[in-house]
């Protein structure tokens, strides 16, 4: 199975191609707690070594620590080897950060400022190379453009097919916690790819319903983060967390229930969660965070599982 | 003997997209079934009249339904579908009355438990449809899951006047044997008096190995026979158990009540809830 999930597939039409599990960079920037640098480059290093080669990251993450420790770790691979994504919308200056912003440990005080015009795409995109001393990115994502949409598609988006045009970027696409926008930018502009977060998991699977057909339809890749839910779907424990704060106790209940389901078959619920989006046609690859080596390893220990259909069958559960 | 088989179902594949079927362990009941599938296995366990239920979010199912229904006397009545949220419900309602057998339709059920959302129920524009659906004369099936029994109990509460009807339980975890918080939830929804529960889905959720008697039993203290009605959930049953098992399940489960305590749970419990016609051939 570990050939399959790492094995290079094509996003969407673009000829950027992604392992089926790729890393997410947000929690080894220090999400809800600080990450030491060293952990940080061995929780990349183990990913490399597992087989992964797809890593997407963001200037909001860790306010820039997630693309200096990225780049940082790639400077010692072969670039050629690896597919890079990082997204636009949000630029770094100095400050106090708004509350929102505050999960992040450990980081550079950064006020983060909403930006999706043109000229935002090109200084935040000049930055993050800056920052990662990569010399290009191979997919770019208007990233959570949620209150923002007018001005993400008439500046954000054309900048980006421009940049695509002019072989600056191998491929674009958005990045959200909804459906229904992306859906949206699927419908009215020529993505390569979508990136959804949360919205197609064990606990919400609401792509389902009207993102994932859209894009099997029109050829669109669809990367799919979230796949834990905020870690309840690791670690289903009371006070977990899910969608970026604390759980529900519907929630939890649910998850218990889920995990109690795959104990039944002796998979631990993280390995479902994560294998689970790569079930449906659309989807392209999953997207993963992990903040350690440990759960890293972890991770590539659940691509190897193997997953009977009758488990597939009684997570579903949605028989009428 | 009369029964009445308060909720089973019909699809066709072959007509429309079923996802939910695409997993392999659904290859077994992956095909057209239709009410000559049905005919035999209720002649053999004595059912005389059915609700039929929907199982896609899709108007034309539901007309469709209708009509068939409405074309013999075996559907006495039809849970449909539409959709709460939107502003048309009333009209959407109105216009599958005014269709093809019409006078069939006896309350509305949309998949709830599909919704990512624990709290949908809770939402003021379903709540709003909810009222609406009571406002047409019509019932109400839940069909969730026990997480979401919360944001049911809720509804319930929030709109007295509309008859609710439990679907499968609430689905709880048979197969672990857990009870709770289910079983506290059912009680919960069990003391508002305009829900009724079927005795339904249960070989589905049991598995091979699980035992549906306490869920059974927590249902039926809690609700009273005369609020309880036993559903099939025909064909989905298939993937557990034939007509005859889930028929004889349901016997073994009642079998410590007094005939006229049967009589409601097969018979006039559906006919209460869903307004059926009165029997001609009364007993």
């Amino acid at each position: 199975m570990t050939g399959a999930l790492t094995e290079l597939v094509p996003l969407g039409r673009s000829e950027v191609r992604v392992s089926r599990i790729g890393l997410g960079t947000a929690p080894l920037s220090g999400l809800y707690a600080p990450v030491g640098e060293r952990e940080a480059a061995a929780a990349l290093a183990t990913a490399w070594d597992a087989g992964i080669r797809y890593f997407d990251t963001a200037p909001h993450y860790g306010a820039g620590l997630a693309e200096r420790r990225l780049g940082a770790f790639l400077s010692g691979r072969d670039r050629t080897a690896a597919t890079v994504s990082t997204k636009v919308g949000r630029l770094l200056v100095p400050g106090v950060p708004a509350p929102a912003d505050q999960d992040f440990h450990g980081v550079p005080d950064m006020i983060r400022l909403r930006d999706y015009s043109a000229a935002g795409v090109y200084r935040s995109l000049a930055e993050s190379l800056e920052r990662t001393g990569l010399d290009a990115f191979d997919v770019v994502l208007i990233h959570d453009p949620d209150d923002h949409w007018e001005q993400a598609v008439t500046g954000a988006y054309p900048a980006l097919a421009r940049l695509r045009a002019e072989g600056a970027v191998r491929a674009i696409g958005a990045g959200m916690n909804q459906t229904a926008m992306l859906a949206r930018f699927v419908t009215e502009t020529d993505l390569d790819c979508v990136l959804v977060a949360g919205r197609y998991s064990l606990l919400d699977r609401g792509a389902a319903r009207d993102l994932l057909p859209l894009c099997a339809e029109r050829g669109v890749g669809v990367l799919v983060g979230g796949v834990f839910n905020s870690g309840i779907l690791a670690d289903p424990r009371p006070g977990a967390r899910f969608d970026y704060a604390t759980a529900p106790e519907e929630i939890v209940h649910r998850a218990r229930e889920l995990a109690a389901r795959c104990a039944a078959y002796g998979v631990p619920l993280a390995a479902a969660a994560l294998r689970f989006p790569l079930r449906h046609p659309a989807v392209t690859a999953v997207v993963v965070g992990a903040r350690s080596a440990e759960e890293v390893a972890d991770n590539a220990a659940h691509l190897n599982l193997t997953i009977p259909d009758t488990l597939w069958h009684d997570l579903d559960g949605n028989e009428p | 003997m009369t029964w009445t088989d308060a909720h089973h179902h019909l699809w066709s594949p072959n007509t429309r997209a079923h996802t939910w079927l695409d997993g392999p362990q659904m290859a077994p009941i992956r095909r057209d079934f239709d009410l000559d599938d049905l005919m035999p296995e209720i002649r053999a366990a004595g059912v005389d009249r059915t609700v039929l239920v929907q199982v896609l979010p899709d108007l034309d199912e539901t007309a469709e339904f209708l009509a068939l229904a409405g074309s013999g006397d075996l559907v006495r009545g039809v849970v449909g579908w539409a959709d709460l949220t939107s502003a048309d419900l009333p009209e959407a309602l109105a216009r599958l009355r005014s269709g093809s057998g019409g006078d069939r339709l006896v309350g509305v059920r949309h998949l709830v438990q599909g919704e990512p959302d624990p709290g949908w129920l809770s939402r003021g524009d379903v709540q709003r449809g909810l009222r609406a659906v009571a406002g047409a004369g019509l019932s109400y099936d839940l069909l969730t899951l026990p997480h979401q029994l919360p944001a049911a109990i809720d509804a319930v509460r929030a709109v007295p006047e509309l008859t609710f009807v439990l679907d499968h339980l609430s689905k709880p975890p048979i197969r672990s044997g857990e009870l709770e918080p289910w079983a506290a939830r059912i009680r919960e929804l069990a003391a508002e008096p305009n829900v009724f529960c079927k005795l339904s889905g249960m070989v589905t959720e049991a598995g091979p190995s699980g035992d549906p008697r306490p869920y059974a039993q927590v249902v039926l203290d809690a609700f009273g026979p005369e609020r309880v009605m036993f559903g099939s959930d025909w064909p989905v049953c298939l993937l557990a158990a034939t007509y005859a098992e889930v028929t004889g399940l349901a016997e073994t489960l009642t079998s410590g009540l007094t005939p006229a305590e049967r009589d409601q749970i097969f018979d006039q419990t559906a006919a209460r809830a869903y307004g059926l016609p009165p029997r001609e051939d009364q007993r």
